[in-house]
C-alpha cells in the first residue's frame, strides 16, 4: 500500500514537473518577443515640447509574442510608474500617468518591458524638452447675454452649464497650459442687451457694424466687472439668438475678433467653440475658408493626441475625422488641435504677451 | 529695379480693374450663400454664419474708426472660383477734405481711410498679397493697391510711410463704377466734381452701393420717439435685387422689450408700391428702447430690418422735445447736430432738426434718415403742418446745408399708402444748399444775399453732447450700462466733464475695438485735469462705470467739434 501511494506520488511529481518545466519553457519564449518600441511624454499632442505643470501620460508602444502579462515600468524625469500590464500578442500601445514635468530643460522619457518575474524585455529611453510659460495661467469669464424670460424658462440652467462644463474640459485638455492654472467661471447674472446693441441689422437690411462692436464692448466690460483681469469675456447667448435678431433660423452664429478679448456665442455652440474663441485671443485665425470651392472646413491632424481627462486616444488616421479646433466641423466630425495651433499658442504664452 | 516697380504697377492695376468689375458679382453670390455654407464648430447642415469671419473682421475693424464698408472679398477669377491671391475692400470715399485729382497722401482722412483698409485686410486676409481698397465717389472708384508685405513692412518700420504712400500712390486708378473701365484723369474731375457753384456738383451723387442679396427690406418707423400708449406707424418696402419693388410679399412685424422675447406687431402683404404697413400701438407699460422689426422670407432666404424706438414719458416730450428727439435720433446712429444752427436759419419753426449725413451719397440710408428726421418732428410737434429736416453734408473741404421740407399730409398720405413713395419724394421739397461758410445758397446770386443776415456761417459745427453710463438694479441682477458715442470724421470730442457722478464711483473711456485697455480712467485722474485735456479722434467709444454698486451713474459733458480735425494718419 505504501510503495502504491508512493508510486502515485512519484507519478504525479513527474507530472508536475513535466507541467513546470513547460510553463517555464512559454515564459521564457514570451520573454524573448517582449520589446518596447518607442515611448513618448505625451500632454496633448506628440513631439512638440512638454509644459511645465501639465498633466502628462507617458505613451508606450510594445510588442508581444504573445498574449501575456508584462511588468511595464515607466519614467518622465524622477517620476516613475510602474505596472503589470495584459498585452496582446502584436503591438500595443498603452498609456502611464506621470507627474508633470516640475521645471524646464531636457528630460529623459523611459519605459522597460520585462516579464512578471522580471526577466527578459529591454528599455527604450528618449528625451523631451519642458518649457516654462511666462503667462501661465488663463482667465475666461462665462456671461449670459440677453436671456429673455422665456429663455429662461426653457431649461436655462442646464444648457448654460452643459456649454460650459463641456468646453471647459475641451478647452483644459486642449490648450498647453496647466489644468489648474485656466480659472473658467460662470457668471451668473444675465446681461441684457440694450435696443440698440441689440439692432444688429439696420434699417435698410445691412449689418450694422456700429452696434455689433457697442454689442461686443458691452459684453466686454460687463464680464470685465465681474473679473477685472479676465483674459476673455465669453458673452454665451440664447438658443436661436442670431436666427430670431436676424430673422433667418439658419445663421448660428457671427464671428468677429475685432473687439478684443470678447466673444459672443450661442448656448448650442459645441464643445470646441470656447478652445477656438480664446485662439483668436492667441492671435490665430480661422483654419476654415468658405470662399474655396469647395469650402475648405479646416486643417486635419497632424500628430496623434491624447485626452487625459478622458484617456482618450485622438488618432488622425482613423474614423471620426478629427479638426483643429480652429477649423470649422461638419456633423461627423470631432475636435483637437494640430501642431500648428498648439505650438503658435504655446509660443505666445511663452512669450507671455498676448497679442 | 525700376522695370520690377513697373512692372508690379502694371500688374497691379490690371488686377485692380479686374477685381472691380469681378467685386459686384461676387457680392451678390456671397450674401445669398452664406446660409448654405458650413458651419463653425459644430452645426447642423443648412446652418451657417452671417458673413465670413474675414468680412466682418474688417468691417468691424473700420466701424471701429467711424467708416464704413459696402463690399469686401476675393475677387473671382474668369474661372469663377474666387482668386486667393487678392482681396478687394470697397468703401464710399468719407473724407470731407478730399479733393480730385489730388493724391490720397495729400489728405490725411483719405490716407487714414486707405491705411485702415489696408490693415485690415491684410490682418484679416492673412497669406492673401495683394489688396485693393476701392474708394467710390458718385460713379467713379478711385482704386489704389498695395502688397500686404508692404503694409507689414511699414508696421515694423522697415519700409518708410513715405515709399509705401509713395508705392500706393502711383497704383492709383480711377473706374467708372458702373462698366468696371479706367477713367481718365480730366474725365474724373469734369464728370462728377467740377468744383464749381453747381448743384448738380455739389448734391451728394444719387447712388446706391451694391446689392448684397437677391432681396432687400427697407423699414421705416413713422418716428424715433413715441410715448406709452402712442402709436407708430410703420412701413416695409420690399425690393429685388435690382431695386424694383415687390408686390404681395408677406412682411412680418414684431417688436422686443428688453427681457423679451419678440412680439408679433402683425403681418401685412407688401401693395404695388412694394410696400406693407401696420399700426403699433405700444403698450401701455412699456418704456425704454425697443428694437422693432421686418422680416420677409423666400426661396433664397430671410431677410430682416429693424430700427430701436425710444418710449419715454410725455412729460419728457413735453418738457423738453428737441432734446428727447435728439437721443431718440442719435439712438439710431444718426449724427445730430446743435439744434441753435439750425434755429439760426429756420427761426420760425420748432420742427427743425440739424444731423450730419448718414453716408456720403444719397443713398437709400440718407432717405432713411431724413423721413425719420422729418417724421420725428411731425409726431413730437403735433401742431406744425410740416418739419424741416436739414442735413449737413461736407465735401471737397466745403460743407454744405441741405435744407429739406415736408408736408405732415404728404408724410401721412404715405404712411397711410394712399401715395407711393416716389410720389412722396417729388413732394418732399429740397429748398436750399447753402454754403455754411458763407451762409450764401450755392445757386443763388450773391446780390440777392449781401444782406444775408440768417446765416448759419460755420466752417465747423460745435454740439454740445452728453454721455450716460450707470450700473442699474433690474429684477435679474444688476445690470452694465455703457454709454456709446462716436466722434464723426474729421472731428473731435474735448472740453469733456463731469455733469453728474455717484460719489466713489470710478468711470472710464474706452476704444470700442479695445475694451481692455482705457484711453482715459477716472481713478487716476484725481483732480480731472486729465479729463479736461481728453481730445478723442474719430471713431467709436464707449463710457462705463468701471467702480460702484448699483444703482451709480455718470454723465459727462463734451463738445463735438465737427469739421475740426487735429487728427493724423
Amino acid at each position: 500500500m505504501i510503495r502504491l501511494l508512493n508510486l502515485r506520488s512519484v507519478a504525479v511529481g513527474v507530472v508536475l514537473l513535466v507541467a513546470a518545466l513547460a510553463l517555464t519553457t512559454a515564459d521564457s519564449a514570451a520573454q524573448t518577443a517582449l520589446t518596447v518600441i518607442d515611448v513618448k511624454a505625451v500632454q496633448v499632442i506628440e513631439d512638440v515640447p512638454l509644459v511645465v505643470g501639465k498633466a502628462t501620460v507617458v505613451k508606450v508602444v510594445v510588442t508581444a509574442g504573445a498574449t501575456t502579462n508584462a511588468r511595464l515600468a515607466v519614467s518622465l524625469g524622477s517620476s516613475t510608474n510602474a505596472q503589470t500590464v495584459r498585452l496582446v500578442g502584436g503591438t500595443n500601445t498603452l498609456y502611464f500617468p506621470v507627474d508633470p514635468p516640475s521645471g524646464p530643460g531636457t528630460l529623459q522619457v523611459s519605459a522597460t518591458v520585462s516579464s512578471t518575474g522580471g526577466a527578459g524585455g529591454n528599455q527604450v529611453t528618449n528625451t523631451v524638452e519642458a518649457v516654462a510659460l511666462q503667462k501661465n495661467s488663463l482667465k475666461v469669464i462665462l456671461l449670459p447675454v440677453d436671456w429673455s424670460n422665456q429663455d429662461l424658462a426653457r431649461n436655462y440652467p442646464a444648457r448654460y452649464n452643459s456649454f460650459a462644463s463641456q468646453s471647459s474640459d475641451f478647452f483644459k485638455a486642449s490648450y498647453p497650459i496647466p489644468e489648474g492654472n485656466l480659472q473658467i467661471t460662470k457668471s451668473t447674472t444675465d446681461f441684457m442687451l440694450t435696443a440698440d446693441e441689440r439692432a444688429i441689422v439696420d434699417s435698410v437690411g445691412n449689418l450694422n457694424w456700429a452696434n455689433i462692436m457697442d454689442m461686443y464692448s458691452s459684453i466686454a466690460l460687463a464680464g470685465l466687472r465681474e473679473m477685472p483681469d479676465a483674459d476673455l469675456v465669453v458673452g454665451v447667448l440664447p438658443p436661436r439668438w442670431f436666427a430670431r435678431n436676424l430673422n433667418d433660423p439658419t445663421v448660428v452664429g457671427l464671428e468677429l475678433q475685432a473687439v478684443r478679448q470678447a466673444v459672443a456665442n450661442q448656448v448650442d455652440s459645441d464643445y470646441a467653440t470656447l478652445a477656438h474663441e480664446a485662439g483668436h485671443v492667441f492671435g490665430l485665425l480661422d483654419d476654415y475658408d468658405f470662399n474655396l470651392n469647395p469650402p475648405k472646413i479646416g486643417d486635419l491632424l497632424d500628430e496623434p493626441g491624447y485626452w487625459l481627462s478622458q484617456a482618450k486616444v485622438i488618432n488622425p488616421n482613423e474614423r471620426p475625422t478629427y479638426y483643429s479646433f480652429m477649423g470649422a466641423s461638419d456633423p461627423s466630425s470631432q475636435y483637437w488641435v494640430d501642431r500648428n495651433t498648439y505650438m503658435a499658442i504655446m509660443q505666445t504664452l511663452e512669450s507671455g504677451f498676448l497679442p | 529695379m525700376l522695370k520690377s516697380l513697373l512692372s508690379l504697377t502694371a500688374g497691379l492695376t490690371t488686377i485692380a480693374i479686374m477685381l472691380i468689375v469681378a467685386i459686384y458679382v461676387l457680392l451678390g453670390l456671397q450674401a445669398s450663400s452664406v446660409a448654405a455654407e458650413p458651419a463653425p464648430q459644430g452645426h447642423g447642415p443648412g446652418q451657417g454664419l452671417f458673413g465670413t469671419s474675414n468680412q466682418n473682421n474688417c468691417s468691424g475693424y473700420v466701424a471701429g474708426y467711424g467708416y464704413r464698408v459696402d463690399a469686401v472679398g476675393h475677387p473671382k477669377l474668369p474661372s469663377g472660383s474666387p482668386d486667393p491671391q487678392s482681396v478687394v475692400m470697397l468703401m464710399p470715399l468719407q473724407s470731407p477734405g478730399f479733393q480730385p485729382g489730388h493724391d490720397a497722401g495729400s489728405d490725411s482722412q483719405t490716407q487714414k481711410q486707405l491705411s485702415l483698409g489696408l490693415i485690415a485686410c491684410a490682418l484679416y486676409y492673412p497669406g492673401v498679397p495683394v489688396i485693393g481698397i476701392g474708394l467710390e465717389q458718385g460713379q467713379s472708384i478711385l482704386m489704389y493697391s498695395a502688397q500686404s508685405a508692404d503694409v507689414f513692412a511699414v508696421q515694423k518700420g522697415t519700409m518708410s510711410t513715405e515709399d509705401f504712400w509713395a508705392r500706393v500712390g502711383s497704383n492709383k486708378t480711377v473706374l467708372d463704377a458702373r462698366t468696371g473701365k479706367p477713367l481718365s484723369a480730366i474725365d474724373f474731375v469734369n464728370k462728377d466734381f467740377t468744383g464749381q457753384q453747381d448743384m448738380a456738383a455739389i448734391l451728394p451723387p444719387n447712388v446706391e452701393p451694391p446689392s448684397k442679396g437677391n432681396i432687400q427690406i427697407r423699414f421705416q418707423a413713422s418716428t424715433a420717439y413715441v410715448t406709452p400708449g402712442g402709436q407708430v406707424d410703420l412701413v416695409a418696402t420690399v425690393l429685388d435685387g435690382s431695386r424694383q419693388v415687390l408686390a404681395g410679399r408677406s412682411v412680418a412685424f414684431t417688436y422686443t422689450p428688453v427681457q423679451g422675447d419678440p412680439l408679433t406687431i402683425g403681418t401685412d402683404n407688401t401693395g404695388s408700391d412694394g410696400a406693407a404697413r401696420i399700426r403699433f400701438t405700444v403698450p401701455p407699460d412699456l418704456t425704454g428702447a425697443v428694437m422693432i422689426s421686418a422680416g420677409t422670407s423666400d426661396s433664397s432666404g430671410n431677410f430682416n430690418a429693424s430700427i430701436p424706438v425710444t418710449i419715454g414719458s410725455s412729460a419728457q416730450g413735453t418738457a423738453s422735445p428737441a432734446s428727447v428727439i435728439s437721443a431718440s435720433l442719435r439712438l439710431q446712429g444718426y449724427g445730430v447736430v446743435d439744434s441753435s444752427y439750425a434755429l439760426r436759419y429756420l427761426s420760425d419753426t420748432p420742427a427743425t432738426l440739424l444731423a450730419e449725413i448718414s453716408a456720403p451719397r444719397f443713398d437709400f440710408s440718407v432717405r432713411a434718415e431724413i423721413l425719420t428726421i422729418g417724421g420725428t418732428l411731425l409726431s413730437a410737434y403735433r401742431a406744425v403742418q410740416s418739419s424741416d429736416p436739414l442735413l449737413l453734408y461736407r465735401n471737397q473741404g466745403k460743407s454744405y446745408l441741405m435744407l429739406f421740407h415736408m408736408e405732415r399730409s404728404d408724410w401721412e398720405l404715405w404712411l397711410a399708402g394712399s401715395i407711393d413713395e416716389a410720389t412722396l419724394w417729388r413732394r418732399i421739397a429740397l429748398r436750399k444748399v447753402v454754403d455754411s461758410v458763407t451762409g450764401i445758397p450755392v445757386n443763388a446770386r450773391d446780390f440777392l444775399y449781401k444782406n444775408f443776415s440768417k446765416s448759419v456761417s460755420a466752417s465747423v459745427f460745435i454740439s454740445p453732447q452728453e454721455i450716460t453710463a450707470s450700473i442699474t438694479r433690474e429684477s435679474w441682477g444688476d445690470q452694465l450700462r455703457t454709454g456709446h458715442f462716436q466722434v464723426p470724421i474729421d472731428s473731435t470730442a474735448d472740453t469733456f466733464s463731469v455733469v453728474e457722478r455717484t460719489p466713489s464711483s470710478e468711470f472710464a473711456i474706452f476704444s470700442v475695438p479695445d475694451p481692455i485697455h482705457p484711453l482715459y480712467v477716472s481713478s487716476a485722474d484725481a483732480d480731472g485735469s486729465k479729463l479736461q485735456a481728453l481730445r478723442l479722434r474719430p471713431g467709436q467709444y464707449l463710457l462705463s462705470v468701471t467702480v460702484g454698486n448699483a444703482p451709480s451713474v455718470v454723465r459727462l459733458s463734451y463738445l463735438e467739434q465737427l469739421g475740426n480735425s487735429s487728427d493724423t494718419p
